[in-house]
């Protein structure tokens, strides 16, 4: 096992490499880190001058990456726009999305096995139908417009019991919140919309690999021979059918994560969370070079560890795997 | 010269499982209902503004007006007619997936079957690089891209071809797996014996045998296109003025929620509705073709 | 996102129509200056939360690091500022015992006394050496300064005593009054590891304002607290006031209906407009000002530089119906703008020039351009020997402010046989590389008025300029600016800068659309909230903001 995964990771270190100097250069060739300087009417030539060569814009790409690379393996993100490290930023952010991400996967992992557990037990009844239309609409539902849909329900809703019960903007109020008790119940009440939002677009997809791994299991040999040996109905399908329909999931689960991403994007945006998304838009609007670089190297560097998980679960659940 | 009648029997089998295959897509009831929405919209998208009295860039006198008899979705705050906007819109962002899932799967069925065809380095070349692109955080990369695109002045074709960079890889894997699988049986070991070119082979054996999961993915795709075009122009890295597109018009609309509600919720429901008859065509051709793949989005 | 960048430069030079104004109304030292609310209307404690565009980058307003608009709103109540604008235009002093007097004309020599309650929140007083450390730094050419506006005219600082400095100026500086604004404590910065340039990153230290700091949630809000150190009126009665970034103004109509903000200034544009009016309990005020919204021409450019096609378009372009359709629905008082130097119409002085453009003549167009050459091709798009009437017009990608805006103008030049293309990009793309550049041939542009019309619209159309993104050059012009920004008689200069005005209207390096309306949007609990058009912004009376009782 311990082989398979030192296999991965060497796979994955070429692959990281690659993918630092196409996203390096994507932003590079994209931004100009000097744009707000220029802008200046104040600022002198010789100290923009001053300031591309500390950058090393005058260099050329390779040079210009080779030592961003150097910096970046050594820790250094570099700073941005504002002066202040980029880790900093990407650290903030993170702790922000994670929150929304983690929160929405667990529910949404849910929410995937018992609607697709039940639709699959329960096949051809008006309970499967409904639950696949449902997944189907959610699944074509582009997150932007689910999320505004949510926003004016919710606010509609709040205007019409005159309470402010979901909040819609950032992922903590402003005022001063003091205690614990406050600080969750604060906390959890902005997450209400943007997590919804985001478990209900994951949700669809999940159900429908649910459920088909489910009647996959369902006609399955050893779950005849189980009913044959006299366990009960429910023991059935429990203890064999569903451990075994869950393999699946959980690597679908992983390798999703770049679709959590791109949701996010969306959602932060749209209820002004100061998350991961929202950080990635402004930066590029404001041409902040550093961090949108740093952003995107962090971002295909989870997917890779994502989807190195996604294998490392499946091969520990499959045995069979880890020999091909 | 005619050829041997084992050779020939490969693609005619193929043929009648095309039609088996049409048969039951038939039948596929959501699919069919799918497919004629789907036909509707895009009809209307292309015909409708010849028929509806306004451009979509023009502006009429009726500002932020309510959906009416004149105006059946209603009027933004410069005048302009919501349906013969979303009519383009709708045009564009069908426009665009169609040439995304053109290409991409285009793409992917060359480097899929390559991959599978010749296997070895080729293949684990070709693999490594699926695997990269697949990884890719789609839609953080595009915005990347299409904010320097619009940099230098790029329109909305770059755009779809930038998406069908990334789009690819799906179509790869499957056609691959179904190239290694097909390249064993007898009817293209037959033809290799015989001395059959490579390309002959691939295109007149592999591809045609592959056609059922290169659909499946391909649909897949155009929903995929469609939600990526719209989340880049929601996001504001769309389509340029005057010009639109369904994703642009809900975020245009999307403050208007409360005080112009049309504004919002007629783009908002035909990019649902495009999406959805998509997604039901998907499944059903799923089923037509009885892949085994189920359904995901990107 | 835009805005705040096109309107970041101007708000930043300081105080003419302003300066003009207290130099004729001679305005007496005013307790009470700021704003008109007492104490009897206000309800004790509550919470204000402002909706904010940007977040800060750091507190040192003078630096072009921090220099944008979300800054000066924090710091407004934060520093010492020698004077601030009232909404009428006109300056009170708030930090300073008295108007700042005239020693010697020649050369000119002025003097400032601090007020003497004027006191940092950590109880030291403010003195001249906070000046003295303020203008060292802004005049040392190794800084980072967004402005030395006025301070480079300083030849020597004298600091009379504690509250007493006197400044000698090299040359005649008429607009001294708007000089030492948003001045931070220099023992602070001295003592903060960072100094000038980012010793104010995190924290703006400690207050001579209203309002003192309390803390920075990054990427969320800042909080100020009352400072117990103020002792001007009026005092705050709130218990803290909010700001909250709201970089995505998307987002403003949903947090101003779900009341998760109370107060926020904006842009007052037609969508935002009638999604606000839409929503129950919010009082919305509109402003003009000196800020506009104008056309750019690029003269170096080879379709654009001749001046048949900019005079063209300017007969082609229906002024008025822009107005009509974009700021009238919400404002039915707006006028289209004809003078480009004195941007407040409403402001004394200001005449409308370039009359033959006041009412749109497609006719006179067609025939200006049929006369250069450029003749009817069988798409209605002009062509001259070959090549087609196209222009590029660069916008912003995603603001949908400007692409009304640019709809209709494509639309009404349409008539005339111009064909305009739209170009969009990033805004930071737009504004600090194609325009300063010259890679554009037009674009729509705001500029923010300061009160000093004659320095601005030097910046603007001086050769040389600044701010002169159509490259505009008249040695007519250029004298006439010259005179006007050494004179200090306000009608003399009032005189010379509308002749400056009819020169432009010949050249057309730009043609103005109309004034740019302001808007405060606020919850009705609320009181004491007085727009301000100036660069000071609603924040400027927060002190005497709070909640009905």
């Amino acid at each position: 096992m311990l082989r398979y995964i030192l296999k991965r990771l060497a796979a994955s270190v070429p692959m990281m490499l690659v993918a630092s100097f196409a996203v390096f250069c994507l932003v590079a060739l994209s931004g100009d880190p000097l744009a707000r300087l220029r802008e200046q009417p104040g600022v002198s030539a010789e100290a923009i001058a001053a300031r591309s060569e500390a950058l090393n814009l005058d260099q050329p790409l390779i040079v210009r990456y080779l030592g961003w690379i150097t910096n970046v393996l050594q820790g250094n993100l570099g700073l941005s726009l504002d002066g202040e490290p980029v880790a900093d930023k990407l650290t903030r952010a993170f702790s922000v999305t994670l929150r929304l991400v983690i929160a929405a996967a667990v529910v949404a992992i849910l929410l995937a096995v018992v609607v697709g557990v039940l639709s699959a037990v329960r096949r051809y009844t008006v309970w499967d139908y409904s639950a696949t239309f449902a997944a189907f609409v959610f699944f074509s539902m582009p997150v932007f417009f689910l999320a505004g849909v949510l926003k004016d329900l919710a606010i509609r809703l709040n205007e019409a019991t005159g309470h402010v019960i979901f909040t819609t903007v950032g992922e903590r109020g402003s005022g001063a919140v003091t205690g614990l008790l406050d600080t969750i119940s604060d906390r959890a009440g902005h997450m209400v919309l943007p997590t919804l939002t985001l478990v209900l677009v994951t949700f669809a997809a999940w159900s429908r690999y649910q459920r088909a791994s489910m009647l996959e299991i369902l006609g399955a040999d050893f779950m005849r021979t189980a009913r044959a040996k006299g366990v009960p109905e429910r023991s059935v399908l429990l203890r064999h059918g569903l451990r075994n329909a869950l393999i699946p999931l959980t690597t679908i689960v992983a390798v999703d994560f770049a679709t959590l991403v791109n949701g996010s994007i969306v959602i932060e945006t749209v209820y002004a969370w100061n998350g991961l998304g929202r950080l990635f838009i402004t930066s590029l609007q404001q041409g902040d070079v550093q961090l949108s670089t740093a952003w995107l190297l962090i971002a295909a560097g989870a997917v890779v560890v994502f989807n190195l998980v996604a294998d490392i679960v499946y091969a520990l659940l499959d045995p069979r795997i880890r020999h091909a | 010269m005619p050829e041997p009648l084992l050779l020939t029997g490969a693609p005619r089998q193929s043929r009648s499982q095309l039609r088996l295959a049409m048969r039951r897509f038939v039948r596929h009831r959501a699919a069919m209902a799918g497919t004629v929405v789907l036909v509707l919209v895009f009809g209307a998208s292309l015909i409708g503004p010849h028929f509806t009295p306004y451009g979509f860039a023009e502006l009429t006198e009726d500002y932020s007006q309510p959906p009416s008899a004149e105006h059946w979705m209603g009027t933004d705050a410069i005048g302009h007619d919501l349906l013969s906007q979303v009519l383009r819109a709708s045009q564009k962002s069908i426009q665009i997936a169609l040439v995304v899932a053109a290409l991409s799967t285009f793409i992917g069925v060359l480097i899929g079957t390559v991959a599978g065809y010749y296997r070895g380095w080729v293949d684990t070349l070709l693999s490594r690089m699926t695997d990269l692109v697949l990884v890719v955080p789609v839609l953080a990369v595009l915005l990347a891209a299409a904010n320097s695109i619009s940099q230098r002045g790029g329109n909305w074709f770059l755009v779809a071809i930038l998406i069908a960079l990334f789009l690819w890889p799906t179509v790869a894997l499957v056609v691959r797996s179904t190239v290694l699988s097909l390249r064993e049986q007898d009817f293209v070991q037959a033809q290799v014996a015989i001395g059959a070119s490579d390309v002959r082979i691939i295109v007149k054996h592999l591809i045609p045998n592959a056609v059922g999961p290169i659909a499946v993915s391909a649909t897949l795709l155009v929903v995929t296109a469609i939600l990526l075009e719209s989340s880049l122009a929601f996001l504001g890295f769309g389509i340029a003025p005057p010009d639109t597109s369904l994703g642009k018009l809900v975020a245009v609309g999307q403050t208007a929620s409360s005080s112009r509600p049309w504004l919002f919720y007629f783009p908002g429901v035909v990019l649902l509705v495009i999406c959805l008859c998509v997604n039901f065509v998907g499944d059903g051709l799923r089923d037509a073709f009885d892949t085994r793949r189920s359904g995901g989005r990107a | 996102m835009s805005d705040s960048r096109t309107r970041k430069p101007a708000r930043l030079l300081v105080s003419v129509v302003a300066t003009l104004l207290a130099l004729s109304a001679c305005s007496a030292i005013d307790e009470t200056s700021a704003g008109n609310t007492t104490t009897a209307e206000r309800a004790a404690g509550g919470e204000i939360v402002f909706g904010a565009e940007d977040e800060p980058s750091g507190f040192n307003y003078a630096t072009s690091k921090d220099s944008i608009l979300g800054v000066r709103d924090v710091v407004e109540n934060l520093f010492f500022f020698a004077a601030k604008s009232r909404p009428d235009g006109t300056l009170y002093y708030e930090g300073l015992a008295a108007e700042p007097a005239i020693v010697s004309d020649q050369p000119q020599i002025v003097e400032w006394k601090i007020n003497p309650d004027s006191t940092w929140s950590d109880g030291t007083p403010v003195t001249t050496q906070d000046i003295k450390y303020y203008f060292d730094n802004v005049t040392n050419p190794k800084n980072d300064v967004a402005s030395r506006v006025g301070y480079d005219l300083i030849s020597k600082l004298d600091l009379v005593d504690a509250k007493t400095f006197r400044a000698t100026f090299r040359s005649r500086y008429g607009d001294f009054r708007g000089l030492w604004q948003a001045v931070p404590q220099a023992a602070h910065l001295k003592s903060t590891p960072g100094g000038w340039e980012n010793g104010l990153n995190n924290d703006p230290g400690p207050s001579a304002g209203p309002y003192k700091f309390e803390r920075w949630t990054k990427g969320e809000s800042i909080t100020l607290v009352p400072n117990p150190q103020w002792k001007l009126q009026p005092k705050p009665t709130v218990d803290r006031i909010v700001f909250r970034f709201l970089p995505e103004s998307s987002t403003i109509p949903d947090a101003l209906r779900n009341q998760e903000i109370n107060i926020v200034e904006a842009q007052a544009q037609l969508d935002l407009m009638q999604d606000l009016q839409h929503v129950d309990g919010l009082k919305l005020e509109i402003s003009t000002g000196p800020r506009f919204e104008h056309l750019v021409l690029n003269h170096k450019d080879p379709v654009v530089g001749d001046p048949a096609v900019r005079k063209a378009i300017a007969h082609a372009l229906d002024r008025d119906a822009i107005v009509k359709a974009l700021v009238a629905p919400f404002q039915p008082e707006a006028k289209r703008l004809d003078n480009m130097v004195l941007t407040n119409a409403q402001a004394p002085g200001s005449e409308p020039h370039g009359e033959q453009y006041h009412s749109a003549d497609p006719e006179a167009a067609k025939r200006i351009l049929q006369y250069a050459g450029w003749i009817p091709g069988p798409n209605g798009v002009r062509a001259k020997s070959g090549k087609q009437l196209t222009i590029q017009f660069s916008a912003v990608a995603g603001n949908q402010r400007q692409e009304q805006t640019l709809e209709l103008i494509k639309n009404q030049l349409s008539k005339v046989g111009i064909n305009l293309t739209i170009d969009t990009c990033p805004a930071a793309c737009l504004f600090s590389d194609r325009l300063p550049a010259g890679k554009f041939q037009i674009t729509l542009k705001g500029f923010s008025g300061s009160p000093f019309p004659v320095a601005d619209a030097r910046a603007r159309f001086g050769t040389g300029g600044g701010d002169n993104y159509s490259k505009y050059s008249n040695a007519r012009f250029d004298e006439l600016a010259k005179q006007a920004a050494e004179t200090l008689q306000a009608q003399e200069q009032i005189r010379l800068a509308n002749e400056m005005d009819k020169v432009l209207w010949e050249d057309l390096p730009m043609l103005p659309l109309f004034q740019r309306p302001d808007l405060v949007a606020y919850r009705a609990s609320l009181v004491g909230i007085e727009p301000n058009g100036t660069r000071d912004g609603v924040l400027w009376n927060a002190a005497g903001w709070g909640l009905s009782k």
